[in-house]
C-alpha cells in the first residue's frame, strides 16, 4: 500500500502484484477469523461476544489500513496519488458506490415488490454506461482533484464552480448522514449500545479512515471494504440455496425457486383464510376511514378503550409485558388532532394495502401488477386498471433513466476515476467497477426469492405458539421491522397477518434460513462495511468540495499545499460531527431525501458535464442558468409531491394536480434533466460562444495527448 | 469563431450566426490535424451507437416485460430475466467493448500523430 510515486510500467506491475498479495492475505485472515467464530460460537462463546469480535476486529483493520496511508501531500491526499491500477480502483468504486442502502435495502425492496424492486438493479448498473462512454475517461483526461474543479476549467468563472460544489455538498452531506444512520443502527444491533452510542462508534470507524490519508487511505480501505460486504452477501445466500436446492451457484440456478414462489402465491390467492385476513383488513381500513371523519371523538373513544384494556388486563392478573404494553401504547398515543389524522390515514393506507392479496406485495414476477385495491378504494375498478399499468411501466422507466444519470453524475463516484494511472486506466476500471457491482446486483434477487420461499414455505401457516424465535427477537426490537398478529384468530399464521419490512429481509436472512448466529454477525458486519465505505467517500466529497473548491479555488487562491489538506481534514472532522448529530436525532424522513439525491445530482451534473466535453458551443451562461434550472425544476416537483416537504412548505394543492404524467417524486430527474439541457442549449446561443483558451481546453480533454498512455 | 473553424476544417463549419455553429458544431473543431477529426469523429460514432443499444435495453426491457414473460430463458420467466441478469450483462458488454475500441482508436492516434503521415490507417469503430 506504499508504493514509490512515480511508477514505470514495470513497478505498475509490481505494485498491482503487491496488492493482490496483502488483499488476498486479508481474504484468507478474513476466513480465519470466521472460522474462529464458527467454531467459537460451537463452543459456547456467548453472543455478544462473537458480534463484538467481528466488529472490533473489522474496524480495527479498516483503522490500521487508513493509518498505515496517513499523507499531507494534496495529490495523495485527495486522488490518492493518482496510481490506483484499473482492477483495484474497480474494487473500491464498487465499495465506494454501494452503500447500507444497497447492502440491506435492495434485497429487501425486491422481497416487497417483487419486479418493480429491479428498476434499482438496473439503474444502479445501467449508470455505469453514461459514466463510462461520456464522463469518466474525459475527467481522468482532464486530470485535476475535484468535480467542481472541471465545470470550472471548462466554464471559467467562478459561478459554475460554486454552484458545483453546493450541489456536491448538498448531495452528498444527505447520503452520508444516512450511511452514518446504518451505522449507528448496525452497531447497536451489534453490541447492544445505545443508538446514539453506536453513531458515535461508528463515527469513529469513518472518521480512522478518512481522516489521516484522504482519498489514499479511503481507496485502500475500499477495497478491503469490498470484500468483507461480498462474503457477507454471499456465505447466507449460497447457504441458503445449498439448503434449498443443493446448487451452489444461486444466482444461475434459483429460477426453479422463483417457480415453487410463484405457485404457493397462486395457491396462497385463493386460499380461503387469507381471503378471511384481507376481508378483516378492508374492514379495519373502513374503521380507520370512520374515524377520520371526526378525528376528535375518535381520539377519545381510543383513548377510553385504551384505558379499559389495561384496566381489564390488570384484573385477570395478564402477564406484565402484556400490561406494559398495553401502558406504553396509551403513553404513545397522538396528542394532537394532526398527529392522530396522520396515525389514522397511516392505519387505514396499510390496512387497504393487506386488504389486497399477499399483502399487498405484488407476485415476484409479475412486472407492473396493477393490484386491485381494497374495499371502496376511490377510483377503484377494472377501467382504470390499462391506464394504472402504463403509468406503472412509465414511472419504473423513468426512475431506471434517473438512477443511471444520477450514479453517472454522483460527485463521489466520479471522483474515484481521477486515481487511476491512465485515460486507458480509467476506462478499464470503469469495466472492473461494474463488474463488482454486478456480483452483487445479482445476488441481491436471489437472496430475495430464497428468503420469500423460506418464508412461505416455512413460516406460513404455522400455529402462533410455534414460530421460529426469529419472529418474537425482532418484532422484540422494533415491530415497525417484524410484526404477526392473528387477525382472524385461528392460531395459525398467514401470509397476509405477517409483516416485514424491506431492511430485516437482509439482516434477518440468516435467522431466517435457520443458519447459525455468526452468519447473523457476518452479515451485520458486512453491512457495516458498505456502510463505511460510501460514508468514507462521501466525506471526503464534501470536505474536498468546500476545501478545495470553495477555499482554495475562491477564498484564498494562494494557500499553500499543506494548508489545503490541512483544511480539508478540520473540514471532514468538522462535516463527519455534524453529520452524526443529525444522524441520532433519528429522522426517519430523511430516507425521502436520499432517494431523492439522485434525481438532485443528476440534474444538477449530468448536463453540464456531457455538454461541456461533447459541445463546443456551451459555455458558461448556459451551464450555470442550466444547472439553476435543472436544480430548480426537480426541487418544484420534489416540494409538491413529496409528503413531508409537502407538509413543510404547507402545499395544499391535491396531490394528483401536481403530478406530472403521475411520474413519482423519486424520479423527478426525468424533467430537471431535460430542462437542464434544453436551458443551457438555449442560454448557450443567445449569448457569447466561449473563448479561445476553451476551445484549447476541449480539444485537450477530447485528444489523446502524447505519452498520455 | 468561424475564423477557427474554417481554419481546422472547411467546408463543415459554417459563419454566421450561433445556429449555425450548433450545428456544425461537431466538426468545427480547432483541432490540429485531420487525424484529430477522424479521432473525434469515430469517437462520437462509437459512444453514439453504444448509447442506442444502451438507450434500447433500457426502454425495451422494461416496456415489453409482461409479454416477454411468456418464454423461459435459463430457467427463469425472461421478461424478469432480462431486468435481473440480462440487461446487467449488455451493460457490462457495452462497457467492454468502448474500452477495447478506444484503445485501438487513442493507439492509431497516437502512433499517426507521432509519425505524422497524412494516411492513417485506425481501425474504424465497426472493427471491435
Amino acid at each position: 500500500m506504499t508504493a514509490p510515486a512515480g511508477a514505470t510500467q514495470g513497478a505498475d506491475r509490481d505494485f498491482s502484484r503487491m496488492l493482490a498479495r496483502r488483499y488476498a492475505l486479508f481474504l484468507l485472515a478474513f476466513f480465519a477469523l470466521i472460522a474462529v467464530m464458527a467454531v467459537a460460537e460451537r463452543l459456547g462463546l456467548p453472543r455478544g461476544w462473537i458480534g463484538a469480535t467481528f466488529l472490533v476486529v473489522t474496524v480495527a483493520v479498516y483503522a490500521g489500513i487508513g493509518f498505515r496511508c496517513r499523507t499531507s501531500t494534496p495529490v495523495e491526499y485527495f486522488v490518492a496519488g493518482r496510481r490506483v491500477p484499473a482492477v483495484f480502483n474497480g474494487l473500491a468504486t464498487a465499495a465506494d458506490w454501494m452503500s447500507a442502502a444497497s447492502f440491506i435495502g435492495t434485497a429487501g425492496v425486491l422481497y416487497l415488490q417483487g419486479y418493480a424492486g429491479l428498476a434499482y438493479i438496473l439503474g444502479w448498473t445501467g449508470g455505469y454506461c453514461l459514466l463510462a462512454l461520456l464522463l469518466a475517461p474525459y475527467l481522468r483526461r482532464f486530470g485535476e482533484y475535484t468535480v467542481p474543479d472541471f465545470l470550472g476549467a471548462r466554464y471559467g468563472g467562478q459561478l459554475p464552480r460554486l454552484i458545483g460544489a453546493a450541489a456536491a455538498i448538498g448531495v452528498s452531506f444527505v447520503y452520508v448522514v444516512v450511511q452514518i444512520y446504518g451505522v449507528g443502527l448496525i452497531t447497536s444491533h451489534l453490541t447492544g449500545f445505545g443508538f446514539e452510542l453506536g453513531v458515535f462508534v461508528g463515527l469513529g470507524g469513518v472518521l480512522v479512515c478518512s481522516f489521516l490519508g484522504g482519498m489514499r487511505a479511503v481507496t485502500w480501505t475500499q477495497v478491503a471494504q469490498y470484500l468483507v460486504l461480498m462474503v457477507a452477501f454471499l456465505v447466507p445466500l449460497t447457504w441458503l440455496s445449498v439448503n434449498q436446492t443443493g446448487s451452489w451457484l444461486p444466482m444461475l440456478t434459483y429460477g426453479s425457486q422463483l417457480e415453487r414462489v410463484a405457485e404457493i402465491e397462486r395457491s396462497l390467492a385463493a386460499d380461503p383464510t387469507e381471503r378471511e385476513v384481507m376481508a378483516l383488513m378492508a374492514q379495519r381500513a373502513a374503521d380507520a376511514e370512520r374515524k377520520l371523519l371526526d378525528v376528535r371523538s375518535a381520539m377519545l373513544d381510543d383513548e377510553r378503550r385504551q384505558q379499559e384494556l389495561i384496566a381489564e388486563l390488570r384484573a385477570e392478573n395478564a402477564p406484565l409485558v402484556r400490561i406494559q404494553r398495553a401502558e406504553r401504547e396509551l403513553a404513545q398515543r397522538p396528542r394532537t388532532e394532526i398527529q392522530a389524522r396522520r396515525l389514522y390515514e397511516r392505519e387505514r393506507d396499510s390496512a387497504l394495502a393487506r386488504a389486497a392479496s399477499l399483502a399487498g406485495m405484488p407476485p415476484q414476477t409479475l412486472p407492473f401488477a396493477v393490484t386491485e385495491p381494497g374495499v371502496n378504494a376511490a377510483g377503484g375498478g377494472s377501467d382504470t386498471a390499462p391506464q394504472r399499468f402504463d403509468t406503472a411501466r412509465i414511472n419504473f422507466i423513468a426512475l431506471v433513466l434517473c438512477l443511471m444519470m444520477g450514479t453517472a453524475a454522483m460527485p463521489h463516484v466520479l471522483t474515484r476515476y481521477y486515481t487511476t494511472p491512465s485515460v486507458s486506466q480509467a476506462r478499464r476500471s470503469v469495466a472492473w467497477s461494474l463488474f463488482f457491482i454486478t456480483l452483487l446486483y445479482v445476488a441481491a434477487p436471489a437472496l430475495a426469492v430464497l428468503v420469500k420461499f423460506e418464508v412461505l414455505q416455512h413460516v406460513v401457516g404455522l400455529p402462533f405458539d410455534e414460530l421460529p424465535a426469529w419472529v418474537n427477537r425482532w418484532s422484540r426490537l422494533d415491530p415497525s421491522l417484524v410484526s404477526v398478529r392473528d387477525v382472524n384468530g385461528d392460531g395459525l399464521l398467514q401470509f397476509g397477518e405477517l409483516m416485514m419490512a424491506g431492511d430485516v429481509i437482509v439482516l434477518a436472512a440468516p435467522d431466517i434460513g435457520g443458519l447459525p448466529y455468526w452468519v447473523t454477525c457476518l452479515v451485520a458486519v458486512g453491512g457495516m462495511a458498505a456502510a463505511l465505505s460510501t460514508a468514507d467517500g462521501l466525506l471526503l466529497t464534501v470536505a474536498n468540495a468546500a476545501s478545495h473548491d470553495v477555499y482554495y479555488r475562491v477564498i484564498k487562491p494562494r494557500a499553500s499545499a499543506a494548508a489545503r489538506v490541512i483544511a480539508s481534514k478540520v473540514l471532514v472532522m468538522v462535516i463527519a460531527f455534524v453529520a452524526a448529530l443529525i444522524a441520532a436525532l433519528k429522522i426517519t424522513d430523511i430516507l425521502q431525501f436520499v432517494s431523492a439525491a439522485f434525481s438532485l445530482a443528476a440534474a444538477a451534473f449530468f448536463p453540464a458535464l456531457v455538454l461541456g466535453i461533447f459541445w463546443r458551443r456551451a459555455n458558461r451562461a448556459g451551464a450555470s442558468a442550466g444547472m439553476l434550472a435543472g436544480l430548480g425544476v426537480c426541487g418544484w416537483y420534489m416540494a409538491t409531491n413529496l409528503p413531508l416537504l409537502r407538509a413543510w412548505f404547507g402545499i395544499t394543492r391535491p396531490l394528483a394536480d401536481c403530478q406530472w404524467w403521475g411520474v413519482e417524486p423519486i424520479a423527478a430527474g426525468v424533467f430537471g434533466v431535460p430542462v437542464g439541457f434544453a436551458v443551457m442549449v438555449v442560454v448557450s446561443l443567445a449569448t457569447a460562444p466561449p473563448d479561445e483558451e476553451t476551445m484549447k481546453f476541449i480539444d485537450r480533454i477530447r485528444l489523446p495527448q502524447p505519452g498520455e498512455r | 469563431m468561424q475564423g477557427r473553424g474554417n481554419a481546422a476544417s472547411p467546408g463543415v463549419s459554417l459563419g454566421g450566426w450561433h445556429f449555425a455553429a450548433w450545428g456544425a458544431d461537431a466538426d468545427n473543431a480547432p483541432m490540429s490535424t485531420a487525424s484529430g477529426h477522424r479521432f473525434w469523429l469515430q469517437t462520437r460514432l462509437l459512444t453514439g451507437g453504444l448509447l442506442a443499444v444502451w438507450l434500447a435495453v433500457n426502454l425495451l426491457v422494461p416496456w415489453f416485460a409482461r409479454d416477454l414473460n411468456a418464454w423461459q430463458a435459463f430457467g427463469f420467466p425472461l421478461g424478469y430475466w432480462l431486468a435481473a441478469e440480462g440487461a446487467l450483462l449488455v451493460y457490462l458488454a457495452i462497457i467492454v467493448v468502448y474500452m477495447v475500441a478506444m484503445d485501438r482508436l487513442e493507439a492509431a492516434y497516437l502512433a499517426n500523430e507521432a509519425s505524422s503521415t497524412a494516411g492513417p490507417e485506425g481501425p474504424g469503430p465497426e472493427s471491435a
